[in-house]
């Protein structure tokens, strides 16, 4: 088994090359599922101190790309292990950049810190109408509802999505998060969200919370 | 006063401000105000961006309904007339939700650093420009190409003639050179940004490679940047009085960078150009996307009464006190101006001024760019820009 400690700082740090021998050397152990499981586990603890990192100003966005390309070679290189991990879902995150805007670099973002701390991530791709988040909420049951946007008129098509949630009778029984560029206190409110990020790894962390 | 006199007042006010040596006459309005002019005049965004005849009848509507100083934008931001016919598919249009996005760009593999470093003339006319213009893939593309000089031409003639109405018949400045708009633009680490690698591959390629994409800045600079600044100290020493400033840098890919990676990649170039406008007595405009606090102690070095910055995402009244050698430019916010009332919208462009502008050292405009519906309500930008321009301090 591999040194798990040695593996969230490498993520951590941001260490490709060490992250990717720790998980070659792993990879030709034959693990088991426990095993395979402790490994993702230690990459998503990295993951948080990358978000930590951000939010005491010592990453920034580059680092914050970096660190979603990083994790999603982790990823890939774990594939062939990882179906036999059952790993257990802590929620679900219907995703999706909001009507009128094709940004994806954010949310895409969003989506691998999510997925690597257990949620289960249905993203609905980019210039996504509001009735495609209603449509896939019902689906799948989701508890949480994640909008993207980089552009300003975004934050009209996010306030249109809880709108319909409203509509529907659906908003009580999801929480809203909202991220990207424009978003912050006062769009938050004006859109009718649960809360905003500028950043996916804290974004992840708000909705670990709200599934605890 | 006549349009030749209020265009040389406009021009004053703006030089004045960013001096910071007296108190100025009044406050000068940028006008940051981009696709939201369209559909405030009442068309769509591809019935405008195709036919300039329109483009100029929605130039004159914002003249006519809002006292501005500078407009800066005057209809050459997306020249899809001109990029289309060599199928540049860049631009996406939508005229039901009246948005128009950039797809995000990226015309270079990061196997390709060599390559670019070792030529990069050869490797942006050979490789980058036919990625990026589909029709100039084809082997007879003689055609195409002859028809982009027909529209590039006409596309200037277009300019040329906004120019004309904006300065004769309504007084307003070129807000810079407008012949000198890759001087203005061009740097080696925002080619790398905004065309060559884009955000998520030079993010990458930094933390990977960073002395590649050092040699890749210096190769580029060394091709297209430095001859421009040896051109520019053959030019007369002092500010040009045809227009408001004489450099204009857009600051886009500073946004990804840490302290350490700005004084690294970025700072090398603003550094060549502090040191010219000092040399030289020129002024400088930075805009400056997203927040830029991190970078504070940088920006503090700017020579005195050489540089303004206006920020898109920063508290600009900590920005103006942390960095008190430059002029500041923007603050009024798109969230006010889009969904607020008209007296708030006033009130707050009074703090604005009282608060930054006693110096001279502030240039009042919007933070963002202005490019959507609810960016703005006509009526917040009517009585916005009548109370700058009738407020003395």
């Amino acid at each position: 088994m591999v040194d798990l400690k040695e593996l969230t700082q490498a993520v951590g740090e941001l260490d490709e090359e060490k992250v990717t021998g720790i998980l070659k050397e792993f990879l030709k152990t034959d693990p088991n599922e426990e095993d395979v499981q402790k490994v993702v586990n230690a990459c998503q603890q990295g993951m948080g101190i990358v978000g930590e990192l951000f939010e005491k100003n010592e990453y920034f966005v580059g680092d914050l790309i970096y660190a979603g390309e990083l994790l999603n070679g982790a990823i890939d290189l774990l594939k062939p292990v990882l179906g036999s991990a059952n790993s257990e879902k802590v929620g679900k995150i219907v995703l999706g950049t909001v009507s009128g805007d094709l940004h994806d670099i954010g949310k895409n973002i969003f989506k691998s810190m999510a997925e690597a701390a257990g949620f289960e991530v249905y993203d609905l791709g980019v210039d996504q109408p509001a009735s495609a988040f209603i449509e896939k909420v019902k689906e799948v049951k989701a508890e949480i509802v994640g909008m993207s946007g980089v552009l300003t008129l975004s934050i009209e098509s996010m306030k249109n999505v809880v709108d319909e949630l409203k509509e529907n009778g659906m908003r009580d029984s999801v929480k809203v998060i909202i991220g990207g560029n424009p978003v912050n206190k006062d769009v938050c409110e004006f859109v009718g969200a649960d809360d905003f990020t500028i950043n996916a790894a804290s974004g992840v962390k708000i909705c670990q919370q709200w599934v605890k | 006063m006549n349009t030749e006199e209020l265009r040389k007042e406009r021009i004053q006010l703006f030089k004045d401000a960013i001096r910071m040596e007296k108190k100025p006459k009044r406050i000068p309005y940028f006008g940051n105000l981009w696709s939201w002019k369209i559909i405030d005049a009442g068309y769509k965004l591809s019935e405008a961006l195709f036919d300039y005849e329109i483009m100029q009848k929605v130039l004159r509507h914002v003249f006519e309904n809002y006292k501005i100083d500078v407009l800066y934008e005057t209809g050459w931001r997306n020249p899809v007339q001109v990029t289309s016919i060599l199928g540049n598919e860049e631009y996406i249009i939508n005229d039901d939700a009246n948005s128009i996005n950039i797809k995000d760009q990226c015309f270079m593999e990061a196997e390709e650093y060599d390559e670019l470093i070792k030529n990069p003339k050869k490797f942006l006319w050979e490789k980058v420009v036919p990625r990026k213009n589909k029709l100039l893939r084809e082997e007879n593309n003689s055609g195409h190409f002859r028809k982009f000089l027909q529209k590039y031409g006409e596309f200037g003639e277009f300019m040329g003639k906004s120019s004309k109405i904006m300065q004769e018949e309504y007084g307003l400045p070129e807000f810079a050179d407008p012949m000198a708009a890759f001087d203005h633009w061009g740097n080696g680490y925002e080619l790398l940004f905004n065309i060559l690698r884009g955000i998520k591959g030079l993010s990458i390629d930094i933390r990977r490679d960073p002395e590649k994409v050092s040699a890749a800045i210096e190769a580029l600079d060394e091709t297209f940047v430095k001859p421009r600044f040896e051109r520019g100290k053959k030019l007369p020493k002092g500010s040009n009085k045809e227009y408001c400033v004489d450099m204009n840098p857009v600051m886009l890919g500073h946004t990804i960078l840490s302290p350490k990676q700005f004084e690294k990649f970025y700072w090398p170039h603003l550094k060549r150009i502090s040191d010219f406008a000092e040399s030289h007595d020129k002024l400088v405009y930075i805009f400056a996307e997203g927040e830029s606090s991190r970078f504070y102690e940088f920006f503090q070095e700017f020579p005195k009464g050489h540089f303004a910055i206006h920020t898109e995402q920063d508290d600009i009244f900590e920005l103006k006190k942390r960095v008190p050698n430059i002029a500041v430019a923007g603050g009024m916010k798109s969230t006010l101006l889009g969904k607020g009332t008209p007296q708030e919208c006033v009130d707050y462009a009074k703090k604005l001024i009282d608060e930054l502008g006693s110096d001279g050292g502030y240039i009042f405009s919007e933070n963002k760019m202005i490019s959507y519906e609810q960016d703005c309500k006509a009526e917040n930008l009517k009585a916005v820009s009548e109370f700058v321009s009738q407020y003395y301090l």
